[in-house]
Formats: structure tokens, C-alpha cells, sequence
């Protein structure tokens, strides 16, 4: 797997190199150290500093590259020129009235690379419990199953969360008696199944928690509640995306821990795969 | 086209004319008791701002609509513009609007919590009614402060319509020999009430000329699976309240749209944002008919204020507001004894405006 990890002289800077160290033994075959210029200009020992921090063990494959302009153009442009299957970086640490007037480089990261991406919130030392936040798609399957081979090369426990906001509107007949809010509840089960088979087949007893209540809020307080060290979310933007919310986005802007992001270039790849 | 649509259309047309009818007659009939009931509110202390606010949010209760309270008080208002003795001044007549809307958003979670009891399981519907409830408050009350500085200033008095002369004249030979040989049977205050009693029978009607919505295409059809923007979400909400000219029927009329009777409830707070806006349309069409040329300013006044409150709230602090308003209504959904709680508090409040208008 190669993994390019973004690197600032922030204390920020420090949290990407530190998630890159604890998934580069299992999971990376080549690493690279990416920076901007301005940031190597202005402490030329930045690099070197992260590739000893790295502590690489023998075998894989360290590389640092230098580009110039904004860290969020530098990291859209060497993600979008090299076949990375994950880029770690860090948030540039903006307010929301900042965020307004600047942009947000997670946002606009997210949603211009095709790989995955794992954001890099302060991490705990050392990743022992992953929560995925699954929707009723088969976009949510796929999001647990990264979720389990993370959790084994991690060797941490993972728990998948769905929350179900849709509420009965107080009209009509009762909802009860319709076949289609049946229907919707089958393909919901169907879904949930698939995602319990995936932790079968890890060998794991599945952990799906259910909740009521909007996305966004129920997921980070499950975060903060649950003491977890990493959320891992997928991101897939349907048709019409114009008029859509995304969902997966604000998840990824409000919550406290590192969150990887799974991109849908990764289920097409599963799919394909699997037929 | 086929003779069922012939016939189809031409019921639609129907129910629009005799529903206009009744809107006018009613307005003559609220006109023509409003002595009635201003010597009633006068005995009974009832009168000011919170007064107008207080009887407008029991209106609506009994009624259980905000419409036609908020029409009969800007029948009352005409009655005002031409003896000012009787009827309700123009602060008055907006408190009452004002109190009408939120009167009216509790319709939306008794509809919720008969529906739940009908429910074979626990359904939970009375959080719509909640959500309703919580947004219209927190964005009404702000916005009645707004739209009284409004008045106060004069800054919208620009915006006022003059009924023509030869429409009033052409409708006082329509409707004022009904209103008088009404007058001949019934005290005032029976006046007034069949005013009243005439404006929900004409909403009623002006119901059965509402478009046809096809639940099975288009892009609202898929609104139940789908979380969409803030933003459309609200315009959503503003388009179909606008026909439907009734937030609860608006709310109600989510149904079809969804096709399964379920909404995300990231869509509902924008949604009922929106509506409660062009929910102000009847009134606002309304008082183009009545014979005072401030009552135009009055309404457009009430919509203006609202809007005022709500749009900074869509485009700059919609996450913290429905994080707010869901957190708040969970709270008061959680069990039966919070939701009567819940209730007590909603039917103490208006009553607590009135007492308050009896002590000023």
C-alpha cells in the first residue's frame, strides 16, 4: 500500500507523521513524506526531522518530495499525479469564520482526490478502538470491511454504527400498515446482515451499534462516548449532488478524533473484485 | 382532453370561486361582529400587545388553525380603520397574526400525538409536532419584536395597497344584505363567531382546489431517503406551503411527497423554516381585500420579520440552531409525562400573555 503523509512544521504536522508511523508496519509497502516549499524554505530540516521520526522498519520504502504552493494544492496535485491508496494530513486548524473566508483544506482534499483519506486529529498513542459509521447502502458494507482490515493490521477492536433518522410524519395512515415502510425496513436488514457477514467472515463477532436520532450529532457523541481512537467514515456523493447534503462531510469537519475517509474508487475496485 | 378532466378542472375552478366567496363574506361577517367582540375583549381587559398575541395563539386552539384567526383579525382591523373605537389597532392585529402562527404550529403535534396513539407500535410522530412547535417559537417571538419596531419606524408603511372604490362598493352590494339579514337573528358576538366559523369552511374548500402531487416521480418523491441541503430544504418548504397556504397541511402534505410517509429529519427543521414564511400568503392576499390600506403593510410587515429572523439562521448558524431545536424536542418527546408537561407549558403560555394583558 503506499501512503503519502503531508508534513508542516505545526505541532498539527506531528499528529499526520504519528498516524503514518502506526499504519505504515502493517499496511504500507512505500511511504511519502510530502511538503511545500514555503515550509522547507523556512526549516530546511523538516523532512529529514520526519523520516527519522518515522522510525521505518526495514523493507519499506521511504521517499520525500517537495511542491510549491498551498498545502492544500500540494496535496490535491501528488495525490491526483501517483496512485496512493491513502493520504494522511492534517487539518490547517481554521475557526468557522476562518473556514469561511479561507476555505476548509479538508473539504476541498476530500473532495478532489480519488483516494482514501485519514485526516489527522491529535491520535491517542496508540489505536485500540475503531468506530465505522455505516449508511444503508452497500457503500456501508465496504466501509466495514476496510474498517476490519484496519482493525487486524492495528490489532484494535472495530464497532460499526448506523443511524437510522428517518421519523414517521403525523399524517395518512398509520405507517404501520404500508408495505413500502416494510419494504424499507427489509432492505435496511438485508444491509445490516451483509455487514454483521463481513465480521464473520474476520472471524469476529459482528458489533453493530443502532441508533435514533440525525447522523452527524448521534456519531461524534458516540466518538466522545465510547472513548474511540480512530472513526473511519465512507464518502460517496450520489447523483445530483447539487442539491445534496453531505453527510459523510460533516462528520469529517466536527469530529474530535482522526477520521478516515473511504472514497468510492475503493468500492468500485471491491465490486469489481467480487464479481 | 378527457371529460374527467374536464369535469376535474372545472370543480377546482369551482371550489376556488366559492372559496374566495366565503373568504369575503366571512370578512364581512368578522367586520360586522367585531363591535361585539372588542366590547367583549374590553369587559374582559383583553387588549395590547400581549393580549393580541395571547388571544391569537387560544384562537388558533380552538380553531385548530392559524388562518383564519389571522383573517379575522385583520376583519377586526378594517372594523378599526372605520370606527376607532371598535376592532384592533394595527399592533394589535400583528400580535394577533403573530399569536395565530404559534397557536397554529401546536396543531401540527396534536395531529402527531393522535397519530401515535393510533399507531400499533411506538411511532414517535409527535416529534414532528415538536420540531413544528420549538421552530415556530424560537423564530416567531424574536420576530414579533422585530416586525413591532417595524411598525413603530414606519419603514414599511410604503408598502400598502388602496382597494379601489368601485371594488368596495361592487362588494358591499354583494355581501352587506347577507350580513344584514344575518344581523337580524344573531347578536354581534354570533356575528363574529359565524365569521369565524365561515373562514375554515373556506379554507376547507380552497383545500380541494390544491394541485395533485404525483408521490412517485421527481426528485421530492426520493425527499424520505435522501438528506438534502439546508437551503432546499427551505425553498422546499416556502414552494409547497405557498399552495397549500397552511403549515400543518404543508407538514401533512410530506406524506406523498416522501412516498412512504417517513422524512430525514435533517430535512424537517429547514422545511418547516421555510414554510412558516409563505405561510403568511392567504393572510397577506387577504388583506388586499379589506378596506384599510395598512393592513397590506401589517402583514407584509409579519412576513418580512419572520424572514428576517430565519435567513441568517439558514445561511450562517443552521448547525448550532438544529442541533438546538432537535436536542430540545427529544427532550420533550422522551416520555408521555414530559410531552404533557410539554403541552401544559404550550396552553399555560398564551394564557399567562392574556392574564399579562389583564395586569397592564
Amino acid at each position: 500500500m503506499n501512503i503519502l503523509t503531508f508534513v508542516d512544521p505545526s505541532p498539527r504536522g506531528n499528529w499526520a507523521l504519528q498516524l503514518a508511523k502506526e499504519f505504515s508496519p502493517k499496511l504500507a509497502t512505500r511511504i511519502v513524506l510530502l511538503a511545500t516549499e514555503v515550509h522547507v524554505r523556512a526549516d530546511p530540516g523538516l523532512l529529514d526531522r520526519a523520516e527519522e521520526g518515522l522510525e521505518a522498519p526495514a523493507g519499506l520504502v521511504v521517499e520525500k518530495k517537495v511542491r510549491a504552493g498551498r498545502p492544500r494544492r500540494v496535496i490535491v496535485e501528488e495525490a491526483n499525479a501517483h496512485p496512493y491508496e491513502i493520504t494522511i494530513f492534517p487539518p490547517a486548524g481554521r475557526n468557522s469564520l476562518q473556514r469561511l473566508i479561507h476555505g476548509s483544506r479538508i473539504r476541498t482534499v476530500v473532495r478532489k482526490i480519488p483516494s482514501s483519506v485519514l485526516v489527522a486529529r491529535r491520535p491517542a498513542p496508540r489505536i485500540r478502538r475503531i468506530l465505522a459509521a455505516i449508511s444503508a447502502s452497500a457503500f456501508g458494507q465496504t466501509t466495514v470491511g476496510a474498517g476490519l482490515e484496519i482493525a487486524r493490521a492495528l490489532g484494535a477492536e472495530l464497532t460499526a454504527i448506523h443511524v437510522l433518522s428517518n421519523i414517521p410524519i403525523p399524517a395518512g395512515g398509520p405507517p404501520s400498515q404500508g408495505d413500502s415502510k416494510a419494504g424499507g425496513d427489509s432492505r435496511m436488514a438485508q444491509l445490516l446482515e451483509k455487514a454483521r457477514e463481513e465480521f464473520r467472515m474476520h472471524g469476529l463477532e459482528p458489533r453493530i451499534l443502532l441508533r435514533d436520532g440525525m447522523v452527524v450529532e448521534e456519531v461524534v457523541h458516540e466518538v466522545d462516548a465510547g472513548a474511540y481512537d480512530l472513526l473511519i467514515v465512507g464518502h460517496h456523493i450520489p447523483q445530483g449532488a447539487d442539491l445534496h447534503q453531505d453527510l459523510a462531510e460533516r462528520i469529517i469537519l466536527w469530529c474530535p478524533i482522526p477520521v478516515l475517509v473511504v472514497q468510492p474508487r475503493k468500492v468500485k475496485a471491491g465490486v469489481a473484485q467480487g464479481r | 382532453m378527457d371529460k374527467r378532466a374536464v369535469i376535474r378542472k372545472t370543480g377546482k375552478v369551482l371550489a376556488v370561486a366559492a372559496g374566495l366567496f366565503l373568504f369575503i363574506l366571512a370578512l364581512y361577517f368578522v367586520k360586522a361582529g367585531a363591535g361585539g367582540i372588542k366590547a367583549w375583549m374590553v369587559a374582559n381587559h383583553i387588549g395590547g400587545i400581549p393580549g393580541g398575541v395571547g388571544f391569537g395563539w387560544f384562537m388558533a386552539y380552538i380553531c385548530l388553525s392559524g388562518s383564519p384567526v389571522a383573517a379575522t383579525s385583520l376583519g377586526l382591523h378594517a372594523d378599526h380603520h372605520l370606527n376607532r373605537a371598535t376592532g384592533l389597532d394595527s399592533y394589535e392585529t400583528f400580535s394577533m397574526i403573530i399569536g395565530s402562527r404559534l397557536g397554529a404550529s401546536m396543531v401540527v403535534l396534536l395531529i402527531g400525538f393522535c397519530y401515535d396513539l393510533r399507531g400499533k407500535k411506538e411511532q414517535r410522530s409527535v416529534y414532528v409536532g415538536a420540531v413544528a412547535l420549538l421552530t415556530t417559537l424560537t423564530t416567531y417571538l424574536p420576530a414579533l419584536l422585530i416586525g413591532l419596531g417595524i411598525l413603530g419606524s414606519g419603514a414599511l408603511d410604503w408598502v400598502r395597497f388602496n382597494r379601489p372604490d368601485f371594488v368596495g362598493e361592487g362588494l358591499d352590494a354583494v355581501f352587506k344584505p347577507i350580513v344584514e339579514f344575518f344581523r337580524g337573528y344573531l347578536p354581534a358576538w354570533g356575528i363574529f363567531g359565524l365569521g369565524v366559523g365561515v373562514f375554515m369552511s373556506a379554507f376547507r374548500i380552497f383545500d380541494l382546489a390544491l394541485p395533485a402531487v404525483d408521490p412517485t416521480h421527481g426528485r421530492i418523491a426520493r425527499m424520505s431517503t435522501v438528506v438534502y441541503r439546508p437551503s432546499i430544504t427551505f425553498l422546499l418548504g416556502m414552494l409547497v406551503t405557498c399552495v397549500t397556504l397552511s403549515v400543518s397541511v404543508s407538514i401533512s402534505l410530506l406524506v406523498p411527497l416522501t412516498a412512504r410517509g417517513y422524512v430525514r429529519r435533517e430535512n424537517l427543521i429547514p422545511y418547516i423554516l421555510g414554510a412558516n414564511i409563505t405561510t403568511f400568503i392567504d393572510t397577506l392576499f387577504l388583506s388586499l381585500l379589506v378596506n384599510s390600506p395598512d393592513a397590506f403593510t401589517i402583514v407584509f410587515s409579519a412576513l418580512a420579520s419572520v424572514s428576517i429572523v430565519t435567513m441568517p439562521i439558514i445561511a450562517f448558524f443552521y448547525g448550532r440552531y438544529e442541533r438546538m431545536i432537535d436536542s430540545l424536542a427529544v427532550k420533550a418527546t422522551l416520555s408521555r409525562r414530559r410531552l404533557a408537561v410539554f403541552v401544559v407549558i404550550l396552553f399555560a403560555m398564551p394564557g399567562f400573555l392574556l392574564l399579562f394583558g389583564l395586569l397592564r
